[in-house]
């Protein structure tokens, strides 16, 4: 028997309805399926960084021993955990008891100086040989240079240079470090220090406090992944802080605080203010190329800044990068 | 003819067998089709209720959480509830998570803000209690099995939209930090207000007045800068360091003066040092 014209029309109804319900019902699923994720995944946010317990141990000899060395102090830390790594050893660190003299003792030695030289005393800086600006502490660029220089990979290129075998050599991958200065804005800096976070899995030393003191980055939690994300919705900042337990106190309350990024990202003492002059106290560079000038009128001034391990082995420390790890020829 | 007609009487009743057939294959389709309606109708409406129980994630580290009253239960479940807490707990790389799988949370305190900058809130303090001696690199002290603060969790809390926001945590504290090894708060109310009763020439206090946990923004620009001539031990520069406000005999009403510049009542602070209001290093 054929179908009616009638017969047709509610089978054909009778289908488009079918398949409606099956649609709503399978969106219905997933939708759950999806939240159910979502949620899991927020109360997993990946940790891209470093260990914590070695970043505890590679800042053994904290607080800064001078109201003026909180860089020295984030050096220590920093070089410190490079050997760590190296070693696959927590315990391996060569900067502990007299570590930070021993560090400013090598940013005030000759080898320190830039391959533009050091700026004569202004009456407030520079702090050390290092410096490349009038700064009263370590500038940016001596900074780079520091961990640089007393890290494992700062070790190795001088073993190799003076002629050592590579095989007698600790397995040190070749890295560099430099000065990067983020020229856009705080969610862009903070996830190019996540991404550099995510590859080399090391703390990272940032300038806070608008350039007048430098904390450790051990890490942060991020909902997406820093590198293929870039800028990462980061969502927690670990920061370390060497001043904490010095007569000054620090800018927080503790020496490792984890700070959400929105409050990391708009405390003025952390990331919510740029790099400035501080009356003087962390002025621009005042030899070399990236003195400003007319053309370019400010270097560090007005932006962020850190110092990021990275791949360019053939650039000196001297020079600094943009956010696009680009070498910056001028300011 | 007889086929004819005999056909015909033949082809008369299977149209009635036909017809009745066909009828019921038409109800059964028509039926078929109010199932497939009714299906629909069904998923359709239970679309419209929500998914879960469950709070939607929120994208960005500056999630709120509704705080439905301010019981110690109900700030630890919202507090428990953000991403920063659920994130912290499940790292497996950093000490603050197996600081939080291995201690307990405490009773949250309320921090108030004094003489609030703009945006500044007030900040709920939870203490987390850790056995002696688990903190990474502490000394073991005090009785075995005993417990102390390892961290501080700080949330602030948004008191006219009944929420809170993760700010920072702070620990696990190390032997060199200022809250290691100590109470939160450092002393009690109790304690602050006999220290500034025995503080000779002091005023009266305000009766019936309370003693009010207080941080203040401090300039911490000044107190930090390597040539700093302001050496500021009073805590009270954060949350964690909160130090006790107590009205004094002048103010008219305890609370509002939290919020004004009123120079009544007395700081006490970390070290039960007394202080008068305007001996902060307030922030300019």
């Amino acid at each position: 028997m054929r179908l009616t014209v009638l017969e047709r029309r509610m089978l054909a109804l009778a289908l488009i309805f079918g398949v409606l319900t099956l649609t709503l019902a399978f969106g219905n699923i997933a939708t759950r399926r999806w939240g159910q994720t979502a949620t899991a995944q927020a109360h997993a946010t990946p940790w891209y960084g470093a260990r914590t317990s070695w970043v505890g141990t590679a800042t053994s000899e904290w607080p800064q021993r001078d109201a003026n060395w909180c860089g020295p102090a984030a050096i220590e830390a920093a070089a410190n955990y490079t050997y760590q790594l190296a070693t696959n050893n927590q315990n391996n660190i060569p900067f502990n008891s007299g570590g930070q003299q021993r560090i400013a003792n090598d940013l005030n030695s000759a080898l320190a100086t830039s391959i533009w030289g050091t700026p004569a005393w202004n009456g407030i800086g520079p702090g050390f040989n290092a410096d490349i600006a009038n700064d009263g502490g370590t500038d940016p660029r001596g900074m780079a240079w520091g961990i640089e220089y007393e890290s494992a990979y700062g070790w190795y290129w001088r073993f190799l240079h003076n002629g050592g075998d590579p095989k007698l050599a600790l397995h040190v991958p070749i890295y560099a470090f430099h000065n990067v200065i983020y020229h856009n804005d705080v969610t862009h800096a903070v996830g190019g220090l996540a991404r550099t976070l995510e590859e080399y899995s090391q703390p990272v030393v940032v300038t806070v406090a608008h350039g007048l003191h430098f904390d450790v980055i051990a890490g942060v939690y991020s909902y997406n992944d820093p590198i293929t994300s870039y800028p990462a919705d980061v969502d927690a900042v670990d920061v370390w802080d060497p001043a904490v337990g010095s007569p000054s106190g620090g800018y927080q309350s503790a020496r490792e605080v984890l700070w959400t990024n929105w409050t990391f990202n708009t405390d003025v003492h952390m990331w919510g203010s740029t790099y400035s002059s501080n009356s003087g106290y962390d002025p621009d560079p005042s030899v070399g190329i990236y003195t400003p000038n007319t053309d370019y009128p400010a270097h560090w001034i007005g932006y962020r800044t850190d110092f990021e391990i990275d791949h360019l082995i053939n650039v000196l420390p001297d020079y600094a990068v943009d956010e696009n790890l680009s070498v910056m020829q001028h300011p | 003819m007889k086929i004819r007609g005999g056909g015909r009487g033949s082809h008369f009743g299977t149209g009635v067998v036909e017809r009745g057939l066909r009828y019921l294959r038409t109800g059964g389709i028509g039926l078929f089709l109010i199932a497939m309606i009714a299906s629909f109708v069904f998923v359709l409406s239970s679309l419209a209720t929500p998914l879960t129980s469950t709070p939607t994630p929120a994208t960005t580290s500056a999630e709120w959480r509704p705080l439905t009253s301010t019981s110690p239960q109900d700030v630890l479940k919202a507090a428990r509830s953000t991403h920063a807490y659920q994130e912290a707990l499940h790292a497996t790389q950093t000490s603050l998570g197996q600081a939080l799988r291995t201690g307990i949370l405490g009773t949250p305190v309320l921090v108030h803000a004094y003489r609030p900058k703009p945006g500044m809130l007030d900040v709920w303090v939870i203490p987390l209690l850790g056995p002696t001696g688990t903190t990474p690199g502490a000394t073991v002290v005090g009785a075995s099995g005993s417990t102390h603060v390892v961290a501080l969790l700080d949330f602030a809390y948004d008191s006219a939209h009944h929420r809170i926001r993760a700010l920072t945590f702070a620990g696990p504290f190390v032997p060199s930090d200022p809250e290691y090894n100590q109470p939160f708060p450092r002393i009690s109310a109790t304690m602050a207000q006999a220290t500034v009763a025995r503080i000779k020439g002091v005023k009266a206090l305000l009766p019936g007045a309370q003693p009010q946990l207080i941080y203040f923004a401090a300039d911490l620009d000044r107190l930090n800068a390597p040539n700093a001539t302001t050496h500021w031990a009073g805590g009270g520069q954060f949350p964690d360091l909160a130090i006790w406000y107590i009205p004094g005999s002048t103010s008219a009403n305890a609370s509002s003066v939290l919020t004004t510049t009123a120079n009544s009542g007395y700081i006490v602070g970390l070290q039960g040092t007394v202080y008068t209001p305007n001996q902060l290093p307030y922030a300019t």
